[in-house]
């Protein structure tokens, strides 16, 4: 269609951004939530946008967190679900839920173990009864179990190519020291050959349970839809009385006990950047600053627009991207600073996040900064809840971690709330920097001596083994 | 936003868009979607890589950075700010075809976003300082995207033994030389002779009001002058001749398989036969590659292809990286024997269909989103001149049939229309 009779409109000012129109409001949606006899906490977020509909099984008090020593039993529990039940072998799993278009998969992380299957609404009731065969008829074939090693151990090896990947287990490994955080949670090349088929499905029995268990039913269904597949498939699952223990020590809450004055390099010479991760222990998600935390980080650099971003990319060209963030758990995790710098400028970009740190820690951001971020926080909150499976993942987290029912429905007035001394006493509350971790993973022989001036340089191999002098 | 069909199913709704045009040449489209109170302003260039003169490589991608250092009345720094600070985001992303630029929004804000693409489409205001930086910036994309990663180099190597006289011959990161060399006159040059509204397609989606939307791009768009003509190169690739392989040698435990053949572009026949063949070797732990690679015989960790299309050609890739102590020789006659049965006709019909049922729900995810709608109405639009392809596309695969893989795959998957890139670990390298 073409336009005619255009008119020019010479009295447009393009000088002035445009005003707003008034702002709507955003409503956090409405979701059904109950406790069944077994124990089965059942949500159902009811949407009809698209014709699909997606079963989330979450089980608390599950995640790597609680591999005892066995590093990698959550992760290879998870993964094996789908590989063999007492009624179907793993092709046919594949096959089944493959030929609806459905998709059905198992992970787990820090906090819990994760079993979902999507599908088009039109094919649910073909994929149901292999989603709770998997989730209640696992076998751990002896087969698939040692299929699933070799496969996990060439993934582990293949992880040292990553630059990112290096300067993750060496940051975890000094900042959690003593704590199971400090071990990835895929395993080790060790701890994965070592693993047996009791340690596996020891894990399943322990923690796959419906006392322990989210169970959310997402998108094109009803509480009553919901209901009947719950009754028919999972009535019989019996809740047990004993609690998963973790038997290595617990971390607490508090800020890091002790300064570093060293930098760890994890050496990788044939690099021509070097991968920065510096930062210290921070905070759980139920912790009550965690909104000014985020509103704080944002600012420092949780978007483009933040300090250390502006700095690193934008003033002076040193990277591409560079952010911060607080990894956050059931427990304290981490606060890290990332970038990937060319070699040359390494010591000049650690130089910069640290100043950054310090000039958040001594004083208060401007009246614009904090406004920029409380807008663009609660700007792009609606597109956060823009589909069925989003919004379930916040619902999901609010049992997770316990946190109040309505704090989605508070949060836009939360932010809002936060003065620019709130930000401030989050930051010196929530980050040290006295106290900082500074990793690279990178070219040791051209950085190394740059690094002195930031504390005694260690250099490892991309085993995690000390140098040999 | 569901209906119920005749047969009892729940079939997703048709999109329903208006198209406009303004005498300035800009395509809009405009589709409403109030589930949020948020709008998706997306803006597709018609130019990529590929338009680039073939000395000045990645222009097309620098100046999309170029695009958020400053306008005619919004000075360096301030495109990024105004935005965040109206609770928006932006990206933009650059590929051999196009250049794509969006802004999420509020609803309410919908009028500061309007005004903000249209003061980078008005004139070109681009410093010198902005330039040398952003110079900088593309350099350490390269070095980290590319050049600092495993197997980073894949499309690099590609480009150049696929494609001999075409501006796919380089990929669009281009020639770190010829960005180092750019001249503030070069990106002038650039910018007024493709961010012209007459090779653009805005579209906007979200809770938008079709009149007032209309009436806002008039009032800022409505102004900019229509750019000359731009004269496209022809697109004149003789096909490949012989088989190209070659080997690479990477900082990396284990073996790498790259395999490209050269196929037809986006929206031919070949290429809904060509998504078909793809998903039936690699998608889900039921297709071939898996089953046979990484589930029976332990050869692969990791294998898969897809048919990567372009406006003029298409590539059908596949990789595989091989587990500990395998060699490239065994997995490489193993693919090639895999891809051989599929494309002798050696198909059964529930194979067929189950790649279809794949296809189709993922086609209704895509949906969901705001943002995806207004790139995909934008896509259509800018490359087939149809923007409702966002509702019709799904028909052509749920149209192909055996005889269209077969006839498809005689004429395109064979060795002397393919490049084998080999990676290897940088330490066997004699």
């Amino acid at each position: 269609m073409n336009e005619t009779g255009i008119t020019q409109d010479n009295t447009l000012d393009r000088t002035k951004p445009p005003k707003a129109k008034p702002p709507k409001d955003v409503h956090f949606p409405d979701y059904y939530d109950t406790t069944l006899a077994n124990g089965i906490n059942l949500l159902v977020i009811e949407n009809y946008k698209i014709p699909s509909v997606s079963i989330r099984f979450v089980f608390k008090d599950a995640g790597s967190y609680y591999d005892n020593g066995k590093y990698g039993v959550s992760s290879v529990t998870a993964d094996l679900l789908t590989k063999g039940t007492r009624n179907r072998t793993a092709t046919q799993i594949a096959e089944e839920t493959d030929f609806y278009g459905a998709s059905l998969s198992a992970g787990d992380d820090w906090d819990g173990s994760y079993v979902s299957l999507t599908v088009l609404k039109k094919f649910l009731d073909k994929v149901t009864d292999v989603l709770a065969d998997v989730v209640l008829n696992p076998v751990f074939a002896e087969e698939e179990i040692n299929r699933l090693k070799e496969q996990r151990i060439s993934s582990i090896i293949q992880g040292k190519d990553e630059p990112s990947v290096l300067s993750d287990k060496m940051f975890n490994k000094v900042v959690f020291e003593g704590s199971p955080y400090a071990f990835p949670p895929e395993g080790t090349e060790e701890s994965i050959r070592s693993m047996t088929r009791d340690d596996i499905a020891g894990f399943y029995d322990e923690h796959y349970r419906p006392d322990k268990l989210i169970l959310a039913f997402v998108g094109a269904i009803s509480k009553e839809e919901a209901i009947k597949i719950v009754n028919e498939k999972f009535s019989v699952w019996e809740k047990k009385d004993v609690e998963p223990v973790n038997t290595e020590m617990r971390q607490s809450d508090q800020p890091p006990t002790f300064s570093t004055d060293r930098v760890y390099i994890v050496d990788k010479p044939s690099s021509v950047q070097s991968n920065l991760r510096i930062g210290h222990t921070g905070i759980a998600r139920n912790n009550p600053d965690f909104i000014a935390v985020t509103v704080m980080n944002t600012i420092l650099g949780g978007y483009f627009g933040s300090r250390i971003n502006y700095d690193l990319r934008e003033k002076h060209g040193f990277t591409y991207g560079a952010r911060s963030s607080f990894s956050t758990r059931i427990l304290p995790g981490d606060f890290s600073v990332d970038a990937d710098v060319r070699n040359e400028v390494t010591d000049s970009s650690v130089e910069r996040i640290i100043e950054n740190l310090q000039s958040m820690t001594s004083e208060e951001v401007t009246d614009e900064e904090l406004q920029t971020v409380k807008n663009y926080l609660t700007g792009l909150f609606p597109l956060q809840l823009e589909t069925a499976n989003a919004v379930a993942t916040r619902v999901i987290n609010l049992k997770l971690y316990g946190l109040p029912k309505n704090y989605y429905s508070t949060y836009i007035s939360q932010i809002n709330g936060l003065t620019k001394k709130d930000i401030l006493d989050a930051a010196q509350k929530y980050i040290h920097p006295d106290k900082l971790f500074i990793v690279i993973s990178g070219n040791a022989n051209v950085i190394r001596d740059k690094m002195a001036r930031f504390g005694k340089v260690e250099v490892y191999d991309a085993d995690g083994k000390p140098e040999q002098k | 936003m569901t209906e119920i069909s005749n047969n009892g199913k729940l079939k997703p709704a048709k999109i329903r868009f208006d198209e406009f045009e303004l005498d300035n040449g800009l395509q809009i489209i405009l589709s409403n979607d109030s589930y949020i109170p948020s709008v998706a302003i997306n803006l597709c260039y018609h130019v990529g890589s590929k338009d680039e003169d073939e000395n000045k490589r990645g222009f097309a991608h620098l100046f999309e950075h170029l695009m958020f250092e400053g306008s005619k009345n919004v000075p360096q720094g301030i495109y990024d700010k105004l935005l965040t600070f109206a609770g928006g985001d932006n990206n933009a992303y650059t590929t051999e075809d196009k250049t794509n630029y969006y802004v999420l929004l509020p609803s309410n804000q919908l009028e500061l976003g309007l005004w903000l693409e249209s003061d980078r489409m008005l004139q070109f205001a681009i410093t010198q300082d902005s330039l040398e930086t952003q110079k900088e910036v593309v350099m350490e994309e390269k070095r980290q995207n590319i050049d600092n990663r495993p197997y980073g180099t894949v499309s690099v190597e590609f480009a150049p033994k696929l494609f001999k006289t075409s501006g796919y011959r380089w990929d669009p990161i281009g020639d770190m030389k010829d960005i180092k060399n750019a001249t503030l006159s070069d990106v002038k040059n650039f910018f007024e002779r493709f961010y012209i509204p007459n090779n653009a397609v805005l579209s906007i989606t979200g809770d938008i009001n079709k009149d007032e939307t209309l009436a806002m791009i008039r009032k800022y768009f409505g102004g900019i002058k229509r750019g000359k003509d731009i004269n496209r190169k022809n697109f004149n690739e003789p096909p490949l001749a012989s088989e190209t392989v070659s080997v690479i040698y990477d900082n990396i435990h284990f073996p790498g398989i790259f395999i490209g053949y050269r196929i037809p572009g986006e929206q031919t026949r070949e290429q809904y036969a060509f998504d078909i063949l793809s998903e039936i070797l690699s998608s889900g732990e039921s297709s071939r590659f898996y089953r046979e690679l990484v589930y029976k015989k332990q050869l692969v960790s990791e294998i898969g292809c897809y048919a990567d299309t372009k406006e003029y050609a298409g590539i059908f890739y596949i990789f595989a990286i091989l587990m500990p102590g395998v060699k490239v020789d065994t997995v490489q006659s193993e693919i090639d024997n895999i891809v051989s049965e599929a494309i002798s006709g050696n198909i059964k019909e529930e194979e067929i269909q189950k790649v279809k049922n794949r296809i189709e729900a993922k086609s209704i995810y895509r949906r969901q989103l705001i943002l995806s709608k207004a790139d995909m109405l934008a896509h259509f639009k800018t490359f087939y001149g149809d923007a409702e392809l966002i509702n019709t596309n799904l028909e052509n695969y749920l149209k192909v049939t055996k005889e269209d893989i077969i006839s498809s795959s005689q004429k395109y998957i064979n060795p002397n229309n393919r490049v084998v890139l080999h990676y290897l670990p940088v330490q066997d390298k004699k």
